[in-house]
């Protein structure tokens, strides 16, 4: 049962999207959170509902997935947007109640903040969904590559991150047996009150702690044995190249960024 | 190619605060393989084959006395990385030796450490893939295949380094019979076909009957070491270091005991089957041949 928890969320169908290079992805997702903070009035998140609109019908996944994303910071949403409309302080009161009062400013900077959660969720969803866990991060690396001068090790991050990918599954796999293993002797999972269950859950992250650290070394000695000495004079075997599609999803993503922004603070 | 002179690896171990103790795990081994060879290595838990695969790898370091792999010290550590070319190895665990997520990304790994361009990359994952039989799961993830199959892709992630020497650390203990078999059939195609030099380190025995020389250890020393039928020949000495002989040489043994003749040399299964045959035909006394 364990074993069916995917991480990232990737959801195949061929679309163009989906082969787009995910440094398009990364910088499209990036512009299009800073784009919907700067507006300054409705029209501008028309221009961005349309764009992203568009995307997510190009994409193929279905509007039911990526609003399933958004149903766990409901409440995060919610209770900005209440703070926003119960505290914004104003001239133009619409309604007062004792130190409550609604302001026609509160009233549109709510609104403003839902628009602009709801559509930093789908917005990003939009890209994991698009993209395989993997080619995020050749992507990561690759777009923060320049930030090596600067002695961050972003080569080690990437890898890092790819690493854990592999291993999700079969530390999942090892968690199922565990489990199995200490209900076989009599653990009880599903009884007793939290602190019962809290030592319970102990006796499943402990071991399952000092198998991944043996995994950890067995990994890094065989990594040793196959040559691996650092980000430095190494090839890809799929090296990330822009293709024409790209080239064009930058002109695009160009052409959102300057209509929307001049639609959204000028107009 | 690949020659040792009174080989030590030792190590400290502290008992108490103030006091340590040495750990000698080699002890002044003397070896001497030639190319092309496929040899195995036995003995029992603590006798220190795989301490002796790490060496090859240089992985570990010698303590004392010199090891040269391909004509190279393995303690100078400019010669490391043109070693562990030369000389692969394939470990114990499946699982925690798969680096990527894709099998043919895996494969590439130790070129793409090297520095391969990546038009050559794909030739050589390529062939070594079908070279062990696993070019129709290349896109595959490794967490679907069995233990045999994800082996095969270790050996194959060596084999497009284009190795001389494959070293395999208990690579079969944690497979099933099946995949044991695959395994071994891989290394001995490599072995007859491509001329790799096989290191097998093993607990059975069985898989040890097709190697040109079988070295015995117990202790940090080498105390057997000889063709197949030279060590099997003396199973009494094989039970001083706790070993036994695969069943085939045992059961062959019992029924020289019990006053068979039996000329030729037995060492698996199918040897002591054509055994057999020989006596149904009358080539042996036949009359204690029905029971046994």
């Amino acid at each position: 049962m364990l074993r069916d928890i995917t991480i990232g969320q990737y959801y195949p169908t061929g679309s163009i999207i989906h082969k787009l290079d995910p440094r398009v992805k990364l910088a499209g997702t990036f512009l299009f959170i800073i784009s919907i903070f700067t507006f300054e009035n409705f029209l501008g998140y028309v221009v961005s509902l349309i764009y992203l609109g568009t995307v997510i019908f190009i994409s193929g996944v279905p509007l039911k997935y990526i609003l399933k994303g958004v149903k766990p910071i409901i409440f995060l949403i919610v209770f900005t947007a209440a703070i926003h409309l119960f505290f914004t302080s104003g001239d133009d009161v619409l309604w007062k109640f004792y130190a409550l009062k609604i302001t026609f400013t509160g009233l549109k900077k709510a609104a403003f903040m839902v628009i602009r959660l709801l559509f930093l969720i789908t917005g990003s969803s939009i890209m994991t969904y698009t993209t395989t866990p993997n080619r995020l991060t050749e992507g990561i690396e690759k777009s923060f590559g320049p930030l090596k001068k600067l002695h961050i090790p972003v080569h080690e991050f990437a890898l890092m991150m790819s690493l854990a990918l592999r291993f999700i599954p079969i530390l999942m796999e090892e968690a199922d047996k565990i489990i199995k293993a200490q209900s076989s002797r009599g653990a009880d999972f599903e009884e007793g009150n939290i602190f019962k269950k809290i030592s319970v859950v102990v006796s499943i992250l402990i071991p399952l702690l000092v198998s991944a650290m043996e995994r950890a070394r067995d990994l890094a000695l065989a990594m040793d044995a196959r040559c691996y000495h650092g980000g430095e004079g190494r090839t890809k075997m799929k090296p990330l190249r822009y293709t024409e599609k790209d080239y064009i999803s930058y002109c695009i993503i160009f052409v959102y960024m300057v209509s929307s922004v001049a639609i959204g603070r000028f107009i | 190619m690949i020659k040792s002179e009174n080989l030590v690896y030792e190590y400290k171990r502290n008992i108490s605060d103030n006091k340590e103790d040495r750990i000698r795990v080699l002890d002044g081994l003397n070896i001497d393989i030639e190319d092309g060879q496929f040899i195995s290595i036995v003995g029992h838990n603590g006798s220190g084959k795989s301490t002796l695969a790490r060496h090859l790898n240089a992985l570990l370091m010698p303590t004392g006395g010199t090891l040269w792999v391909n004509g190279m010290d393995t303690s100078d550590e400019n010669n490391t990385l043109s070693i562990r070319q030369n000389t692969g190895m394939v470990f114990q665990n499946p699982d925690n030796q798969i680096v990527a997520s894709v099998v043919e990304e895996d494969v590439a790994f130790a070129l793409e450490n090297i520095g391969v361009p990546t038009d050559d990359i794909w030739r050589r994952v390529e062939k070594s893939l079908a070279t062990v039989g696993m070019i129709k799961y290349r896109e595959d993830a490794p967490n679907h295949l069995s233990g045999g199959q994800k082996q095969r892709i270790a050996i194959a992630g060596i084999l497009a380094m284009k190795p001389r020497c494959i070293v395999l650390d208990e690579s079969t203990a944690m497979l099933d019979p099946g995949g044991r078999k695959e395994v071994i059939d891989a290394v001995r195609e490599l072995n007859s076909k491509e001329h790799i030099n096989i290191i097998l380190i093993t607990h059975y025995m069985e898989e040890t009957i097709y190697s040109d020389r079988i070295f015995v250890m117990n202790r940090g020393r080498i105390v057997m070491d000889g063709p197949p039928e030279h060590i099997f020949s003396d199973i009494s000495m094989l039970k001083k270091y706790n070993l036994e002989a695969p069943q085939a040489v045992y059961i062959a043994d019992r029924l020289r005991k019990e006053g068979f003749v039996i000329n030729k040399p037995v060492l698996s299964m199918d040897d002591l089957v054509s055994v057999f045959a020989d006596y149904k035909i009358g080539v042996g006394n036949v009359d204690r041949g029905k029971k046994s």
